[in-house]
Parts: C-alpha cells; sequence; structure tokens
C-alpha cells in the first residue's frame, strides 16, 4: 500500500490539552486533529478530505514556559484592566494603544479618574469626550427626543381613535390615513437620524475602546521534538499534500514551527512473521494493543501486559450550533512497543535501516 | 468524556477515561462508590447498547468495554451521587482536615487540660466556618455536651464549607464558587475555571462565544479523590483499564502510608514514595505514564510524562541512595530550592545534573556525596557503560593519589580553582590547573587526555576528579536527607 511519509522537526511545540488555560498543558505527541488540520491548510484544502494517519516521534526534554496573556474583557469596564484604543476595531490583536491603567484591585474608575494611570492624555480625553457625548445623548434621547416621540404616540393614537370615527372610503378617512403615513414617515427618520447619529459619532469611534487585562499565565513546552507522520489517503490527496509539504508551516501553536526534513510517498508491507520493535513513542489504536496485536515493552526487556496511557483523541469534527463536535479515537501512548506480525491496521515501512511500525488511525 | 442518558425515566451517567480529567472522576467515583458498597459489574459489547444494561444499573455500577470503538465506560445512577452521601465520603477521606471532627474525637475524654481546652478553642474558630457555627462558645471544658450537640446538628454545613474552602482540600482542586454545583459554562477545575460573563470572548475561536464547547459536570467534584499527597499532589493516569487505574492509585497509597509510618520525624512527601517505588517496586509502574502534578502553591495542574527511557533510569537508580536528594537547599531565608524535585526533572527530561553537582561544589560544606551520587545519576542519563565507570575510577584515583603527595591547603585552593572554572564553563582553564596540579603533584593524569579531547562530554571525570580532591572519603558517606 502507498503511504505518505513526513518527517518533522520542531525545536519546540505545545499541543494543547482542550481547555487548560492557565498552565496550557501539553499532549507528547499532537492529535490526530492537529496534523490533519495543519495538512488541510498547507494544502490549500477548504473541505475535509479523508485521511488516515499514524502518528509517532519522540521529544527531548519538556519545561513550563511563562509567557503574558493579554486578555480582551468581553465589554470596556470601567473600573479594571487596561483601557486600550483598538487600531482595527474589528480584530482583536496586538495592535493597539494603551490609554490608562487601573492601579487598584478596586475602586477605580476611568470616567472618574480615580486611582487610574493615564499612559496617552490625548486618547484619554478622546475617550473621556466619547463617555460625555454618551451621556449627552442619553440626556437627549431621555428629554427632547422622547418629549417627540411621546408626542408623535399622542398624535397617532388620536388618529387611530379618529379613524374609527369615520367610515373607510370617506374623505376624512383618506385625509387621516394619509396624515398618519406622513407622522409615521417623521418618526422613522427622527429615529434613523438619531441612531445614525449615535452610530457615528459615539457606537463606532467607541468600539475602538476595550478593556485589557493581562496575567501571568503557562506553556508546557516539549523541546526538540521530532515527528514521523504517515498518511494513508487518495492518491490525489497524497500528491496534493506532497506538493505542497513546504507550506507546512507550523504544527500546534503558530510559532511552532516546522521543519521538513524529509516527505516521500513510500510503499508500506505486510509480514507475518516479523519481530519489530519501535524506537518512536507513538498513538496506537487501542484495540490492537487489547488484542495483543501491538504489545508494550516493559522495562528492563519482556512483555508488559498492561501499559500506557489512553487518550480520547479527537481525529473529525462537524459542526453543531456553531460548536465543533469532534469525533474521538481510543489510543494508547506508548514509547516502547513491537509487533510479531502485521495485520490491516498495522504495517511495516521498511526503509535503509530503519523499520517503522505503521498504525493507522 | 461524560454522557447523561435516560432510561424509564431515570437518569444514569456514561463516563469515559479520555483524559486526564475523566479519569480522575472515574477514580474518585470507584473509591466512592466502594465507601457507599454499591456493587461493580464488568461486560464487554461490540457495541454498547444502553436499554441492555438497564437492569444492571438499578442496584450495581457497570463497567462496559466497546469492542467495535475500544473505549471503556463507567456507568452509574445518577441517584447514587447525592450530597449526602457525597459529604459522609469528605468526612471518611479527610478525617484530620475536618475541625469539627477532630473536635469530636478529642471530646471523647471526660477531663481535659489546659493545653487540651486551649487547642479545641483554637480550632472552634478555626475558620470562617466555624466562627459563624459556634458564634462566641467556647469550650470550657465542661460544656462538652453543648458543643456536640452544636456540631450534629451542623455536621453537613460545616464538613461542606470546610471541605470547600480549606486550601488542601477542594479550593487546591477546584473553584470553590461551583461545589455541587450542576455543570457550568466553563470547566470548574483549578486553571481551567474561566470567567465566561467577562473572559468568554476571548477564549472562544474566534471570538465567538457561541464556538464554545467547554465542559463542566458535577462528576468533576470526585477528581480531589484522585489525588495523592498535600502540598505536592499526584494522580498517576495509569489509565489502560479502569481495574489498572484503581490498583496502581491503591498501591500508591498504602506506600505513601507506610513510608509515612517508616520515617521517624513523620514528614515523608508523595514525591518520595512516589519515584522510590518506582525504583524499588517491580509491582508499581514499569511503563510509560502520564502523571497529572497539583503543587498547592500555584493555580493550575501540570503534566510529567514518565517515559520508558526515564522508567529505565529510575530501575537502574537501586544503587543509588535516592533518600540523599529528599531535602530542600536552603538559599536565603525566602528561597530554599528543592532539591528532590529537581533530581526527578532531570530524570524524567533527561538532562543531566551538572547544575545540581555545581551547586553542591559550591557550597561550603562538603557535599562529596551528593555530588558522587548525582555523577552516578549523569552516567545513567548518558548511558556511560564501563568505559566511562573506568575512565571516572581512573580519575578518583588520582585524586587520591594528589590528596596523599600535596599539603592540605594546597588541596583545598586547586579544589577551589577547578570549581571556579568549571563552573564557568571555561575548560581550557579547567585543563591547564590539570596539568599545573599534575606538575606540582608528580602524579600522571591518564584520564585528562580524554578531557583534552572533548572536555563537555567527559564532563563526569572532571567531577569525579574534583569531587574526589579532599582529604578523606566523602563518597562513601551516609548522610542520608542531606545537610
Amino acid at each position: 500500500m502507498k503511504a505518505l511519509r513526513i518527517k518533522l522537526y520542531q525545536s519546540s511545540a505545545n499541543y494543547r490539552k482542550e481547555e487548560s488555560d492557565t498552565n496550557k498543558m501539553t499532549y507528547p505527541l499532537p492529535p490526530f486533529s492537529t496534523v490533519i488540520g495543519a495538512l488541510h491548510e498547507a494544502s490549500g484544502y477548504q473541505t475535509y478530505h479523508p485521511m488516515d494517519l499514524s502518528i509517532q516521534g519522540k521529544y527531548e526534554s519538556m519545561h513550563r514556559e511563562p509567557y503574558t496573556d493579554y486578555c480582551f474583557l468581553n465589554s470596556t469596564m470601567d473600573d479594571r484592566g487596561i483601557l486600550v484604543k483598538m487600531r482595527n476595531p474589528e480584530l482583536l490583536s496586538s495592535a493597539f494603544d494603551k490609554v490608562a491603567a487601573a492601579q487598584k484591585s478596586q475602586g477605580n474608575s476611568f470616567r472618574k479618574r480615580i486611582t487610574i494611570k493615564v499612559f496617552d492624555e490625548i486618547l484619554y480625553q478622546e475617550f473621556i469626550a466619547l463617555k460625555e457625548l454618551n451621556d449627552e445623548i442619553e440626556n437627549f434621547k431621555n428629554t427632547r427626543y422622547k418629549r417627540i416621540m411621546d408626542l408623535i404616540k399622542t398624535r397617532k393614537k388620536t388618529i387611530k381613535i379618529k379613524k374609527t370615527e369615520v367610515s373607510k372610503g370617506e374623505i376624512q378617512y383618506e385625509k387621516l390615513c394619509r396624515r398618519e403615513k406622513q407622522i409615521k414617515e417623521i418618526e422613522k427618520q427622527i429615529k434613523d437620524e438619531f441612531e445614525k447619529y449615535k452610530e457615528v459619532q459615539y457606537t463606532k469611534p467607541y468600539s475602538k475602546f476595550r478593556s485589557l487585562t493581562t496575567s501571568l499565565k503557562f506553556y508546557e513546552i516539549l523541546n526538540n521534538v521530532e515527528l514521523v507522520i504517515h498518511v494513508k489517503a487518495e492518491e490525489t490527496v497524497l500528491m496534493t499534500i506532497l506538493d505542497n509539504i513546504y507550506h507546512l508551516k507550523s504544527i500546534g501553536r503558530s510559532e511552532d514551527f516546522v521543519e521538513v526534513t524529509e516527505a516521500k510517498i513510500v510503499e508500506l508491507i505486510q509480514d507475518d512473521n516479523c519481530d519489530v520493535t519501535s524506537s518512536f513513542s507513538a498513538y496506537l489504536d487501542f484495540r490492537d494493543v487489547k488484542n495483543e496485536r501491538i504489545f508494550p515493552v516493559a522495562v528492563g526487556g519482556g512483555v508488559n501486559e498492561k501499559g500506557g496511557t489512553r487518550y480520547g483523541l479527537n481525529k473529525t469534527y462537524q459542526i453543531i450550533d456553531d460548536k465543533r463536535i469532534f469525533d474521538k479515537k481510543s489510543v494508547i501512548y506508548l514509547s516502547q512497543y513491537g509487533i510479531d506480525e502485521t495485520s490491516e491496521t498495522i504495517w511495516l515501512d521498511r526503509d535503509d535501516d530503519q523499520e517503522y511500525i505503521v498504525n493507522f488511525i | 468524556m461524560v454522557e447523561e442518558f435516560v432510561i424509564d425515566e431515570k437518569s444514569y451517567f456514561k463516563l469515559s477515561a479520555t483524559e486526564w480529567r475523566y479519569s480522575a472522576a472515574a477514580l474518585g467515583l470507584m473509591r466512592y462508590f466502594d465507601f457507599l458498597e454499591i456493587p461493580w459489574i464488568e461486560k464487554a459489547f461490540d457495541v454498547l447498547s444502553l436499554p441492555e444494561i438497564a437492569k444492571e444499573l438499578q442496584k450495581s455500577i457497570v463497567c462496559v468495554y466497546e469492542r467495535s470503538t475500544g473505549f471503556e465506560y463507567l456507568c452509574f445512577a445518577k441517584e447514587y451521587l447525592s450530597e449526602e452521601d457525597y459529604l459522609r465520603f469528605v468526612r471518611e477521606i479527610y478525617p484530620n482536615d475536618l475541625y469539627p471532627f477532630l473536635i469530636e474525637e478529642q471530646l471523647k475524654k471526660s477531663v481535659f487540660e489546659e493545653a487540651e481546652i486551649k487547642e479545641i478553642n483554637t480550632w472552634l474558630t478555626g475558620n470562617t466556618v466555624m466562627k459563624k457555627i459556634f458564634g462566641k462558645t467556647k469550650f470550657t471544658g465542661e460544656n462538652k455536651d453543648e458543643i456536640l450537640t452544636i456540631i450534629k446538628a451542623n455536621k453537613d454545613l460545616s464538613t461542606k464549607e470546610s471541605f470547600r474552602y480549606k486550601k488542601n482540600l477542594y479550593a487546591n482542586y477546584a473553584n470553590t464558587h461551583q461545589l455541587l454545583n450542576e455543570g457550568g459554562d466553563s470547566c470548574r477545575l483549578s486553571g481551567y475555571s474561566i470567567d465566561m460573563g467577562k473572559k468568554g470572548r476571548s477564549t472562544a475561536y474566534n471570538f465567538n462565544v457561541k464556538t464554545s464547547t467547554n465542559m463542566d459536570t458535577i462528576l468533576f467534584d470526585w477528581i480531589p479523590f484522585a489525588f495523592i499527597g498535600d502540598r505536592e499532589a499526584f494522580f498517576i493516569n495509569a489509565n489502560y483499564d479502569l481495574k489498572q487505574l484503581k490498583k496502581i492509585n491503591t498501591f500508591l497509597r498504602t506506600q505513601v502510608k507506610k513510608d509515612r509510618d517508616d520515617d521517624k520525624n513523620k514528614n515523608q512527601n508523595v514525591r518520595y514514595s512516589l519515584f522510590n517505588s518506582m525504583i524499588f517496586s517491580s509491582q508499581f509502574i514499569n511503563f510509560d505514564v502520564e502523571v497529572i502534578y497539583k503543587n498547592r502553591e500555584r493555580d493550575f495542574f501540570e503534566t510529567l510524562y514518565i517515559r520508558h527511557e526515564s522508567m529505565e533510569i529510575l530501575k537502574s537508580m537501586d544503587k543509588i541512595n535516592y533518600k540523599a536528594f529528599c531535602f530542600s537547599l536552603k538559599i536565603n531565608d525566602n528561597y530554599y530550592i528543592d532539591i528532590q524535585e529537581k533530581i526527578t526533572n532531570c530524570i524524567l527530561n533527561l538532562v543531566l545534573t551538572d547544575e545540581l553537582i555545581e551547586l553542591f561544589l559550591k557550597q561550603k560544606n562538603s557535599n562529596g556525596y551528593l555530588v558522587s551520587q548525582c555523577i552516578e545519576i549523569n552516567w545513567l542519563i548518558r548511558k556511560g557503560g564501563e568505559v566511562m565507570k573506568k575512565k571516572m575510577s581512573g580519575a578518583y584515583a588520582c585524586a587520591k593519589e594528589v590528596v596523599k603527595k600535596i599539603p592540605e591547603n594546597k588541596i583545598e585552593s586547586y579544589r577551589q580553582r577547578l570549581t571556579s572554572a568549571i563552573v564557568f564553563k571555561d575548560y581550557d582553564r579547567v585543563c591547564q590547573i590539570l596539568l599545573q596540579l599534575s606538575n606540582y603533584s608528580n602524579v600522571s593524569f591518564n584520564f585528562a587526555y580524554d578531557l583534552f579531547e572533548d572536555f563537555e562530554n567527559n564532563k563526569d571525570i572532571a567531577y569525579t576528579f574534583i569531587n574526589a580532591l579532599r582529604k578523606g572519603n566523602d563518597n562513601t558517606s551516609n548522610n542520608e536527607g542531606g545537610n
């Protein structure tokens, strides 16, 4: 059987365990969904192209790396964090200017300038001016605007009553209808103008101001990672990946750059009488280990009946109600294991001196 | 993963150990079900059909292996998860951490000394919950019944609130607001819990909260029972199957108790028991395993991967005195280095212990024994073999020859100079000093040729020589526990 073998090197990597936040914990090897996503991205695929993967590799060491986490709050808060002005409000990125920062854990106010440190007075005055404009708009809305709206409401109500007093088809009725239409148009015009003014003068400029909080968080980082990935898919898919393999930039975080050391189509073989022990750790299909098609090697030699840590790893997903619902695969992580014979899911890749046990999932 | 399902209007849970959180919850629940004495049945199906096991689920816990997917599920009725039983279980597991029950135990006596009365009164105001329950009531030595009545009346409240807020109990593992609540917007565990109302957008995909797939379940409240330890707590995720998970946990729990009982100072920690068991016990883990670590001073969980290679080193460490590393080295009043943690991290990451060797060499007090043990560990990590052993023995013999030939003040001086040079990675300088010393002492240093050729890979020879360059024989010292 033909498969694509990709050998990769990463000087550092974090394959995040879902939902871990303060310390972003890592899996020892990239999960299937991570690799599938990276290969699709490199190949320019916009839809899923079915593929099975065998992921094996090793890392030198692991450490915990601190970093400053920037978190934009859901809404702009008056009493906490750092007030920033975004260069592009549509994009939450690091392109922002610091306006002011709260100094205490509580009791601060950007509006009232209580226990804050202002970094940029001009931007701060812009923020205050917007806040004051908002007050004026609210004031206008609750006074003059409300009075006019109340008047329109009363007029509309009066016309409605008058309309019930005359019968349809009469001239008076037609007049009332015209008048009602006129009033509704005026109401719409006032409303639209008010909303437009608010949108242009306040909502849009204010949306550039955001609350940002910073905190110390950590990544668990694997150092000097070597990966050997075998891909089984339709031949056209394999060729597309092979042609685009140097577009593969990272696996894991965007900064976990990948160096592709080898990518080639290989012929996988079946062998009913082999004795191969892997020199890489891998995610293995739990059913193959349970059914003793793959056996874990115990420390000091010999077969270990029960070893390793099991994971339910993400492979593909469906979007249901905007959420990615993943299909999970039951795998076991082992770093010393062997086979006596191959099977429909276990293949051998013999290449010069190296032999790889390929367990497709 | 966890799923809730309903059969005949009764709710059940189906839990699979697909990640450490679910493994830990499953282990905590298994211990809880054992406490409730609920029987346990094992089943295997090609495809799990829940109605087929509905009958068994009425009165037992069912552990199902599904052949088609390779997943194993712990299935049980939701009715077993009552607050009352949970709190009873908490009292069973942490009898020494809950003040009311310490007081109850103490009040079994009839006559009290002054010191005992004082201690009980300290417990009565031990935390906010106790203050709230007992108010101004104090123990006088004669109002035993009054105190016991208050404890009895507030048993569940005091258990729940003490468990919730004590730094070594629930507060160490999860968001205290979430105890025994049904699932929330984000996972309740420390380091996972997020204020979704304020920070939800930043953590969601494409800043869209609707895409968030955070998972929270009441079952995570059983996670603390899976961890072993106090200041440092460990959960060994050996989840080949649920039986194995429980077996490994029970083994370590027993070992920790045994080590504590054997230790005169009663302060033996869990890290010691964990690694000591790996070194000496064949019944304990001898395969790759993920260990989840929780340090009370950090508000998140960490991963330790114990790989096959590290395990091989640990298993070869039976001749190394592991206990000698179980101490903290004082650097100043506010800074201590946990030597045991450093050593175990070196082994797990296959990193040489050079940093520690140099630290010990620089110490005023003689730490020759620890240096020799660290060199042994380096030898195991480098897979030095017999050749390296011979070279190190040669260096050791040369150093002892030098010691015999030159005065003590000169030995100390040369040792200081060699240490300084090696700490500053000035390897040429080390070689020069060795030549001077060889010339001065008139001893031939055959081992030095390896250093001239490749210092970095033969560094342990230099360490052995410097360490042996002292009067007396530190390498056979038995200063267990360091200084």
